[in-house]
């Protein structure tokens, strides 16, 4: 159960870096490879605050503002100087290691006691919502008070940023943003200003993409320089396999089956771990899950269409 | 010429920073003459692969080390530190950096790092410090004594046998312990194997889990600490020690003791610490920089194994887990914390 509930988190954790990663990719179609910073950005700008005595969730959204600072100078680069989009990306990547140096200072990382942070305040819940009966049930069933105050909490923020981008995408500006993926030429005959569609948008991306930096920093209690590598394989995975599932679902489904993807992603690698495999190939079987999530939906369409024929 | 004017700013900032770049290089030339018999100025470079509590302590170790060897900085040497902040295609360009200006001594701090020492630098000395065992480098050398003509240094092999046994004299019953390790890293793979082989031998089953990712720790943690463990015995790697105050919360909330390799971890979560005491290991690795300075070549300075270690008990930590510290343990232990931060 508690394996359960970790992969469950962890996953509702990544799946706020998975949206930021589907509004650049999938509908952008933007290889944004800032993430892989702006995932740090947050992560370090949200220890060295609380680390300063600053009241975790400022911030957390201050961390997160970091993000959107350096989206929106990715889009800026492309949009004004016509920097190709990968190009943009990594400029800004590179240029992120630097200034994330500079926030973790010296030693390049970053270690916090649990009191002060978010993680620290769902403890001080969970001490006040459940009785300490209830505690002593739940510590048997390695069931901990904590962990379903972050979960519960996490589900709240997730669910919250579903319903914005819901919401966003359907207005105005977010179809604006999703025409500039489809046909930004179109867009522009429109008289939309294109150049402020891509900023806006990779600045959105972004902007989740420091969140989760800056509440995984807090669930971990440390943040280095490494902590956001392979990031982009972890919200294109999720993206992917959120696609896989929804690939025919309205859009705002498909907002959903990437957080269906992300949790997924965790759950697998729970199974991995709890079967005992030798650890050298859990990601042999991350890979072929992979596999068989992407071939599976598209072979048994192939057969009900055949079927249909006959 | 329009177009040359608008390259004009861009060839001002070139030419800015490569004059800025040569007076940097340049730095420490003061012309006090070398003493202690010296027949010229050194400039050592420390490369690091990352910053850790390990190498910090060793950085102190060294300067104290070589100013008790009466060794003056700024006078006899000059001291540049380098990071590559967990960067492997920095860390190359590090040593190419230092390898083609006028670094006189490489002091490579931390496994990873050597490994890249050995293959980018072969003229000049290398002196290594804050590594486990240098034989897991093939290359490096086959003993103490026959090894590359050009690299010597410290090491500090951590002994799990005495860990195990004080293990055992704090939880008499313990059957089954546990740790993480990232099998990315040469250090912690061969630590994994030496804790199994103690393991045998004082009887304790070691569950291994391992770990390639940071994002895999907390799902991989829970699922070791779901394995009827009896306690935490984590060893030291890049990777865990970076989320070591994660990996004891979860150990707590399992009631699991922890036991670890790494000095600051006894605040962060670690019931009983056994580790190396990098200061000191630096202290002796501060006589061999002496002695190359002073014409002995690298090829005829054994490497020195340094037995130098800690004993730390958090007994806070050790009550949150269900564990009472024996008092012979506690009277044989440097120090004993008694505060949780």
């Amino acid at each position: 159960m508690i394996m359960i509930l970790m992969a469950v988190t962890t996953g509702l954790l990544f799946s706020l870096l998975a949206l930021g990663v589907f509004i650049s990719y999938r509908i952008f179609d933007f290889p944004d490879l800032t993430v892989e910073g702006s995932f740090i950005t947050g992560a370090s700008l949200t220890l060295v605050l609380i680390t300063g005595g600053m009241h975790p969730v400022l911030a957390t959204l201050l961390g997160t503002l970091g993000g959107t600072c350096a989206g929106a100078i990715t889009g800026a680069l492309h949009a004004a100087f016509s920097i190709s989009r990968l190009l943009s990306g990594i400029i800004v990547m590179t240029a992120l290691f630097t200034v994330n140096l500079y926030i973790l200072g010296p030693g390049g990382t970053i270690i916090i006691m649990d009191a002060t942070s978010l993680s620290g305040m769902a403890e001080t819940a969970a001490l006040s919502l459940f009785s300490p009966g209830l505690q002593a049930d739940l510590d048997a069933m390695h069931l901990f008070p904590k962990d379903i105050v972050i979960f519960f909490s996490l589900l709240v923020i997730v669910g919250l940023a579903v319903l914005f981008l819901r919401r966003f995408f359907a207005t105005h500006v977010g179809l604006a943003i999703r025409a500039t993926g489809e046909n930004d030429k179109m867009v522009r005959a429109m008289g939309i200003n294109v150049n402020v569609v891509v900023v806006l948008g990779l600045a959105l991306a972004n902007t989740l993409a420091a969140l989760s930096g800056g509440l995984w920093a807090q669930v971990l209690s440390s943040v280095d320089m490494r902590s956001g590598s392979g990031m982009i394989v972890t919200g294109l995975t999720s993206v992917i396999l959120g696609q896989a599932l929804f690939s025919r679902a309205r859009f705002r489904t498909q907002i959903l089956g990437v957080v269906l993807g992300a949790v997924l992603i965790r759950l697998l690698i729970s199974l991995i771990l709890m079967t005992g495999v030798p650890s050298e190939v859990d990601k042999l079987l991350q890979a072929a899950f992979l596999v068989l999530a992407l071939v599976l939906p598209r072979t048994l369409q192939k057969r009900r269409a055949a079927q249909a024929v006959r | 010429m329009y177009r040359i004017a608008r390259l004009l700013p861009a060839i001002a900032i070139c030419v800015a920073s490569l004059i800025s770049f040569s007076s940097c290089n340049k730095g420490g030339d003061s012309h006090e003459k070398p003493g202690n018999g010296l027949k010229k100025k050194w400039n050592f470079a420390i490369v690091k692969f990352e910053e850790l509590q390990q190498t910090e302590d060793t950085e102190r170790g060294l300067r104290v080390g070589l100013r008790d060897a009466g060794l003056v900085e700024g006078r006899d040497y000059e001291m540049t530190s380098m990071n590559a902040h967990g960067d492997i295609p920095t860390l190359l360009t590090l040593f190419d950096k230092a390898a083609s200006g006028n670094t006189d001594l490489l002091i490579s701090m931390q496994t990873t790092t050597l490994h890249t020492a050995v293959k980018r630098v072969q003229k000049i000395p290398i002196v290594f410090m804050v590594v486990a065992n240098p034989f897991v480098i093939t290359t490096v050398g086959q003993s103490d004594s026959v090894h590359l003509p050009n690299v010597t240094g410290v090491y500090t092999m951590t002994t799990f046998d005495r860990m195990l046994g004080y293990i055992k004299e704090c939880m008499p019953n313990v059957k089954k312990v546990g740790t993480l390790f990232s099998s990315l890293e040469l250090n912690a793979t061969y630590y994994k194997s030496q804790l199994i082989t103690a393991g045998h031998k004082h009887g304790i089953t070691v569950e291994t889990m391992d770990v390639s990712a940071k994002t895999d720790v907390p799902q991989a943690m829970t699922a070791l600490c779901t394995r009827n463990l009896d306690a935490i015995c984590q060893i030291e790697d890049n990777l865990t020690s970076a989320t070591f105050p994660f990996i004891a919360q979860v150990a707590q909330k399992f009631k699991l003791p922890v036991f670890s390799f790494v000095n600051e971890q006894a605040h962060t979560g670690s019931s009983l610490v056994f580790a190396p005491n990098y200061f000191e290991s630096a202290r002796e690795a501060a006589t061999i920089i002496s002695r190359i300075m002073h014409g002995t070549s690298p090829e005829l300075i054994p490497f020195k194994r340094i037995n130098k270690f800690n004993l730390i008990v958090n007994t806070t930590f050790a009550k949150a887990a269900g564990l009472s510290i024996p008092e012979s343990v506690r009277a044989a232990a440097d120090s004993v914390i008694t505060t949780a931060h």
